[in-house]
This record gives C-alpha cells, sequence and structure tokens, in this order.
C-alpha cells in the first residue's frame, strides 16, 4: 500500500517538475536573450569565463552587460532598430607560446553609413562594443576593406563582430 | 552703391575662402609634422621643414598621443586616415625615437619604466638602440633590393622596443589602418612591437645572443608588415611559414627556426595548412616546404610570386584568402604543382636530398614513423596497422626492417583512395634508392630487401580532398578501411585524444589507439562505438584542439581513461578502495537520518 503510494507521488513529482521546465523554456515577450562574443562571433548564451555578453530584446535598446547585471529597458523610438556589436583584433600565432584570440578595439570611432552618407560615428567603449539606434534600412558599419554590410530592423537588434585588425604574434 | 557693395562682398568672400584652409591646416600640419607623417613633394618637405629629424632626437611621445586624441574630430580626413596608426600604437613611457641610418624605421623607446631596454654587455641603451635601428636597415636591404619585394605602407615604418618576455613573445606586428595604392588594393598599414634587448631567459641568451634573436625576429615581423601591405587577407599558416623560412634566408648563421620542425615532423598526418601552433608544428614548423619550393624553382622569387598574386587577389567576403589555391595555380604555371611539390618535399624529409644549406641538413629531425614492421608478412592484421587515414596535403612514414622472417623480395600492395601517392624508399647504408608503383599497378617491388638497412614507404595525400584511406601489405592481400572509416592502431583516429595531447604519436594516445585495436575493433558492441565516436568526435576534436583550456580539461578527464586502460589491475583496485570509503559513510548517513 505504501509502495504504491509512494509510487504515485513519484510519477506526481515527476509530472509537476516535467511540466515546470517545459513552462520554464517558453521564454516570456519581456525576457532578454543574451549573446556573447567567442572570439569570432557571437554565440547564444552567457560566456563561461564571466565576461560581457550583449542583452537583447525585441523593442528594446540592446544593453552590454556583464552576467548578472541589473539591466533597465530602454524602448527604442518608433521605427528604429539597433546594431550592436564589438570591433576586435584578431590575434595568431605564438613562437614561445600560444598567441590565437582576438584583442578588443577600444575607443575605436566607427562610421555607420547609408550609401555615400555617413550616418552616424559611434565610439567602442573599453571592452570593444558598441551600440547605435537607427532607422530600418541597410547600413555599412565600419570602412576600408574590413567593413561589412548589415540589416537594421524596426525593433530588432542586430549582432556584428567587425573584425578591424589582425596581430601576428610571435 | 550697389557694385561697390557687390564687390566688397566679393572680396570678403575671397578673403574667407582663402583663410579657411589656413585655418584647418596649422593644427593638421602639427600633428603630422610631431609624428614625423608629413606629407607633400620633396620639395614642399624641404620649404616646409624646420626641424629635420637626426638619428638621437628625443620626442616625448605619450602626451602627443593624448592631445591627438583630444583633437582628433578637429582634424582633416586625410589627416586622420594617416594618424590613426598613432592612436592604436602603444605608449611609452619618456618615448624617445631613432630615425634609422637610411630613413626607413623610427625606432621608439622608453626612457624610463619597465620598457626601458637593459641590453647585454657590451651595449649601452644607444648603442642598442642603433644596433636595432641598423638590423632593420640591413633587412629592408635584403627584402627590397636583394629579393625584389614591395615594401609596406608608411615611411618611416615604426617599430616599438617594449618589454614582451613576460608575454613571452619576441615580437609581434599588428595592421593599422587600410591603405592602398595601385596593384594593392588590400593593403594595410602595420606596426611592430619587439623585446626591448632579448636579454631574458627565455630567449636563450646562452644559444643565440641578443644581436642573434633581434636579428631573426627582425627578417621575420618585417615580412608580416610586407604581408599587410601586399594584402590583409593573408592566410595565417603561409604567413607564419614564409616569415619562419627568411629568418635564415636572411641570417643564415641562427638557425633557431630547426627548433620549430620537431613537432611538424611529429605531425606530418596533419594537413599543411593548420593553423599556426608550436604544438602541432602548424604555420612556423612549415617553412621547410618553402625551401623546397625555392630549391626546386630556382630560388625565392617562387614564394615572392605568391605573395604578389595575393596582392590582386580579392577576399570572399571579410574572411582571410586561402594560399593553397594561389601555390597550386602558380606551381602549375611553372610546369610543376601542389602535388608534385608537396610529394617531393615529403620525400626530402626521409632522403635529406636538400640542396642548399647543406651544412644544416643534420639540424632537420627525422620525420616520425607512424609504424614500425620487424615481422613478416605485414597485413590488415598487423600490430600496428598498416594503414592510415589523411586529410589534404598530409602524409605519413612506415618502416620495414628486415629480419628472419622477412622476404627476399618486399612486394607491397596498395589500396588507397584516389588522391593517395606512395614512394618506397630503399636504403642500404647511406645509399637511397626509391620505387614507385608501375603505372595501372597497385604494387611496389623492392628487390634484395634482405640486404637492405631498411624500406621506408611514403603515403601522402597530395590533394585538398580530407580524409583519405592508404592502407598497404607485404603479402598481396588488400588493406581495407575498417567499418569505423578508421586507420587502424597507426593511423588516424582517437580525434579527441590526439587533439587533447597535441600528437597522434603521443605516449597517452597510442595507448588508446591499441585498446581500440586490440578490445574494440575485435567485437561488434566495440565497433559500434568506434563508428559512433568516429562520426561525432571530429567536430568536438577540432574545437577542443583550438582552445587550450579545453585541452587541459580533455587530458584531465581522459587520464583516468588512459590509467584504466594502461593499469586495468591498478584502476579496479583504486575504484575498490573509492567504494570501500563510499559504502560505509553512506550506511553512517542513513542511520543518522533514521535517527533524526
Amino acid at each position: 500500500m505504501a509502495a504504491g503510494f509512494n509510487l504515485i507521488l513519484a510519477v506526481v513529482v515527476c509530472l509537476f517538475l516535467g511540466g515546470a521546465a517545459v513552462a520554464a523554456a517558453k521564454r516570456p515577450n519581456g525576457a532578454w536573450n543574451y549573446y556573447h562574443f567567442d572570439g569570432s562571433r557571437f554565440v547564444a548564451g552567457l560566456a563561461a569565463d564571466g565576461k560581457r555578453a550583449v542583452a537583447v530584446r525585441d523593442g528594446v535598446r540592446p544593453v552590454v552587460a556583464l552576467p548578472g547585471a541589473r539591466i533597465e529597458a530602454v524602448a527604442l523610438p518608433a521605427g528604429t532598430g539597433a546594431v550592436a556589436g564589438i570591433c576586435y583584433i584578431q590575434s595568431a600565432g605564438g613562437k614561445l607560446t600560444g598567441g590565437a584570440g582576438y584583442l578588443a578595439a577600444p575607443a575605436m570611432r566607427l562610421p555607420i553609413s547609408s550609401g555615400t552618407n555617413v550616418v552616424t560615428t559611434v565610439q567602442t567603449d573599453e571592452q570593444g562594443y558598441f551600440i547605435a539606434v537607427l532607422p530600418a534600412g541597410r547600413y555599412v558599419v565600419g570602412e576600408g576593406p574590413l567593413a561589412r554590410n548589415v540589416r537594421v530592423e524596426s525593433d530588432q537588434t542586430s549582432l556584428i563582430a567587425l573584425r578591424v585588425g589582425k596581430r601576428m604574434v610571435d | 552703391m550697389t557694385m561697390a557693395f557687390t564687390r566688397l562682398a566679393v572680396a570678403f568672400a575671397c578673403v574667407l575662402g582663402l583663410s579657411l584652409p589656413g585655418a584647418a591646416g596649422p593644427l593638421d600640419d602639427y600633428y603630422l609634422a610631431a609624428f614625423n607623417e608629413q606629407g607633400g613633394s620633396a620639395l614642399e618637405k624641404a620649404i616646409l621643414s624646420t626641424t629635420a629629424e637626426t638619428a638621437g632626437a628625443i620626442q616625448c611621445g605619450t602626451p602627443l598621443k593624448h592631445e591627438l586624441s583630444r583633437d582628433w574630430s578637429l582634424l582633416e580626413p586625410a589627416t586622420r586616415k594617416t594618424l590613426a596608426k598613432q592612436l592604436a600604437a602603444p605608449a611609452l613611457t619618456g618615448e624617445a625615437t631613432l630615425l634609422s641610418s637610411g630613413g626607413h624605421f623610427l625606432i621608439h623607446y622608453a626612457t624610463s619604466g619597465s620598457d626601458v631596454p637593459t641590453p647585454a654587455a657590451g651595449y649601452t641603451v644607444p648603442s642598442w638602440v642603433q644596433a636595432v635601428a641598423d638590423t632593420f636597415e640591413s633587412v629592408y636591404a635584403t627584402y627590397m633590393t636583394a629579393d625584389g619585394y614591395h615594401p609596406p605602407p608608411g615611411t618611416p615604418y615604426h617599430i616599438y622596443l617594449r618589454s614582451l618576455a613576460a608575454l613571452k613573445i619576441y615580437g609581434q606586428t599588428t595592421s593599422t589602418s587600410s591603405s592602398p595604392s595601385p596593384g594593392f588594393t588590400n593593403a594595410y598599414g602595420s606596426y611592430i612591437e619587439i623585446d626591448k634587448d632579448f636579454t631574458s631567459p627565455i630567449f636563450h641568451p646562452q644559444v643565440y645572443t641578443p644581436l642573434q634573436s633581434l636579428q631573426i625576429t627582425a627578417a621575420h615581423e618585417y615580412h608580416h608588415a610586407i604581408q599587410y601591405g601586399y594584402n590583409f587577407f593573408f592566410d595565417i599558416w603561409y604567413a607564419e611559414a614564409t616569415s619562419t623560412w627568411y629568418e635564415d634566408e636572411v641570417y643564415d648563421n641562427v638557425n633557431q627556426l630547426y627548433a620549430y620542425l620537431d613537432a611538424a615532423l611529429l605531425n606530418t598526418n596533419l594537413s599543411i595548412d593548420i593553423a599556426p601552433s608550436i604544438t602541432t608544428g602548424g604555420g612556423y614548423g612549415r617553412w621547410l616546404f618553402n625551401r623546397h619550393l625555392a630549391e626546386a624553382h630556382g630560388g625565392q622569387s617562387i614564394v615572392r610570386s605568391f605573395w604578389e598574386r595575393l596582392a590582386t587577389t580579392a577576399p570572399a567576403g571579410q574572411g582571410d584568402i586561402p594560399m593553397i589555391p594561389i601555390i597550386d595555380t602558380l606551381l602549375q604555371a611553372s610546369g610543376s604543382s601542389l602535388s608534385t611539390d608537396f610529394l617531393g618535399y615529403a620525400g626530402k624529409l626521409y632522403t635529406g636530398a636538400w640542396s642548399t644549406h647543406q651544412p644544416e641538413i643534420p639540424l632537420i629531425p627525422a620525420a616520425a614513423m607512424t609504424g614500425t614492421f620487424t615481422s613478416y608478412p605485414v597485413a590488415g592484421t598487423s600490430t600496428p596497422s598498416p594503414s592510415v587515414i589523411l586529410p589534404h596535403y598530409s602524409f605519413a612514414f612506415f618502416r620495414m626492417v628486415p629480419s628472419a622472417t622477412s622476404p627476399a623480395t618486399l612486394t607491397i600492395t596498395l589500396t588507397a583512395d584516389t588522391g593517395i601517392s606512395a614512394v618506397a624508399f630503399s636504403k642500404t647504408g647511406n645509399s637511397i634508392n626509391s620505387f614507385t608503383a608501375g603505372v595501372g599497378s597497385s604494387q611496389i617491388t623492392i628487390p634484395g630487401f634482405g640486404a637492405t638497412t631498411e624500406v621506408v614507404l611514403l603515403l601522402a595525400n597530395t590533394t585538398g580532398s580530407d580524409n583519405l584511406f592508404a592502407g598497404f601489405s607485404s603479402d598481396g592481400s588488400q588493406v581495407t578501411r575498417t567499418p569505423s572509416g578508421g586507420g587502424g592502431g597507426g593511423g588516424g583516429g582517437c580525434f579527441i585524444a590526439t587533439a587533447a595531447y597535441g600528437s597522434y604519436l603521443h605516449p597517452q594516445v597510442r595507448v588508446l589507439r591499441e585498446f581500440r585495436d586490440h578490445y574494440l575493433l575485435t567485437n561488434a558492441p566495440g565497433r559500434a562505438f568506434v563508428e559512433f565516436y568516429y562520426r561525432f568526435s571530429p567536430p568536438l576534436a577540432d574545437f577542443i584542439a583550438r582552445h587550450e583550456t579545453l585541452r587541459w580539461a580533455a587530458r584531465l578527464i581522459l587520464t583516468p581513461v588512459v590509467m584504466a586502460v594502461a593499469h586495468p589491475a591498478a584502476m579496479a583496485a583504486a575504484l575498490m578502495m573509492a567504494a570501500g570509503l563510499y559504502i560505509p559513510l553512506r550506511r553512517r548517513h542513513r542511520t543518522m537520518v533514521q535517527t533524526v
């Protein structure tokens, strides 16, 4: 009798936990999504090493934040979207020790153009990150051969990892 | 009245128009002159220049860079473009500069703080900085005058002396900004940082004098500067292979580059274009391929031609441009091909038939043997397995040593995918003869095997295709690919372990490989596991190989596995001891819970 009760209890607990897991997996619209830079591109989730990540949410200005930081939502103006990203210098080589990786490009002035017009110029922060809020449209981020095309959509954030240099470490 | 007013307005407009450039100019001129970047013709320079820089002139650069940063938005676009590299460049405390005798280099060094040079005995700081300047001028003369390279953007080129020993760095070259010119659309400027004096023990000053370390670093890094000037999107492995090769072309007596061959020749089963790594031999250890090409194609110009072709090649997107197709195209234009030259290079590693730098041939280590056989026949059941899986442009050697059971004539029967090339080398004393299969044949016959010292079989993937199989036997049987696609004991496989330990010849990897061959591939469940593992592990192994932390973690995880395989009894005893400790603790815990 007691064994049967325990079995039913176990089944109920399992069903409850399963239901809770399914409910938790459905991210509500108001939740932030995090993306971190892995050395060549942005990937979903927080970085394992505790480095900064870009918090993204529909209709809201993206935020570059450390894991666990309290984030305040600031609505994007109507008809605008955002482009967020990192400017980095690729690092390769290493005669005595591994030199592969990347360096952030801080305090870098980054022109954002539409056609031949520079729409705005943003400056990267001390970790190489930048954010620009722009009217929906197509833009070129950066200049010269390393510039990247990006499409900005209303209420959305486009992420971009911009290689701005290369370092050969020996 | 109206006429007079109009004339006055025109005159005012003219004065205003003429004065505006003058108002914009002084700040630009100030910074351009301060950073020695004054443009214009030689005549303009002669007229405008009031204080020509002389050797030994001292400037304090750090405050100037701060001012430049502050005034950036006030400068003309062209000035900003020219001076962008100054903002990116390192700041030295109490910075002083020395212009090299030829005017091609500006050497930046610190006069206080941790970056101040403390040169070896026999040098003062000024004489060491002068030696740096003279060395770079010498390197410049070799590259530009003797070898015909195109100089990198920016004259003078900026060299910074920094304390890099703590970072375990000889030198580094970093791109600055786009600097296109006719024929060099994707040219970038750059600057070089080298260690301040090369006296740290990490540079082995007892083996290589600080001057020698300076020389090879200057030759190495300045070729990177040239590479940025040809095309920013260069392929990194070949950049390191070329820069390293040039160390010996410019300074033949130093010979430090031979140290990078150990890892390369231990890992010949890895593709020639793998990422630079001193663990795998990628990049740096591939310099010897350039020596082969120079010997086979009339000198260094063949290598320069690759870089010249790269200069006119556009990248697909923002990624780097693969060098292998460029090398193949130009070798074919010279009547060869990358396939032919790669096989020739691999063969030289065994025969030692180098035609240049001959006194240094003993410095080239012997290539690792994937398997050695002393009992015959060699067949699919032999240990190690006489087969291998090879990625693109890679190779493996197998050694066969005559013994009591060896045949008088060794007939090697090949079973290989298209794209595998095979050459057998028969060595007797110091004499080496090579043998290949006849046209349409899959057999290589080596007469008089018993009288030889050894026969070495070279199997090379001379194509851009990955995972080509090659097997062989000495009894005419077919050695086929295992169900897993692995090549057996001697071949590839154990991808994660290879990534973790850095070489498939590492003793720990060998233990796992032997376990696979003897215990897993001999039964159906084991083969199923191996097949599953080989299907899913290569991408994971590739990821692990590129992250030192993951390699360390993988080694940590694999250690008990290797221990269990190598010492099963000891591992079982250890597990029993752990269980013996755990069970009483568990019982005690239950007792306590029941009591509560």
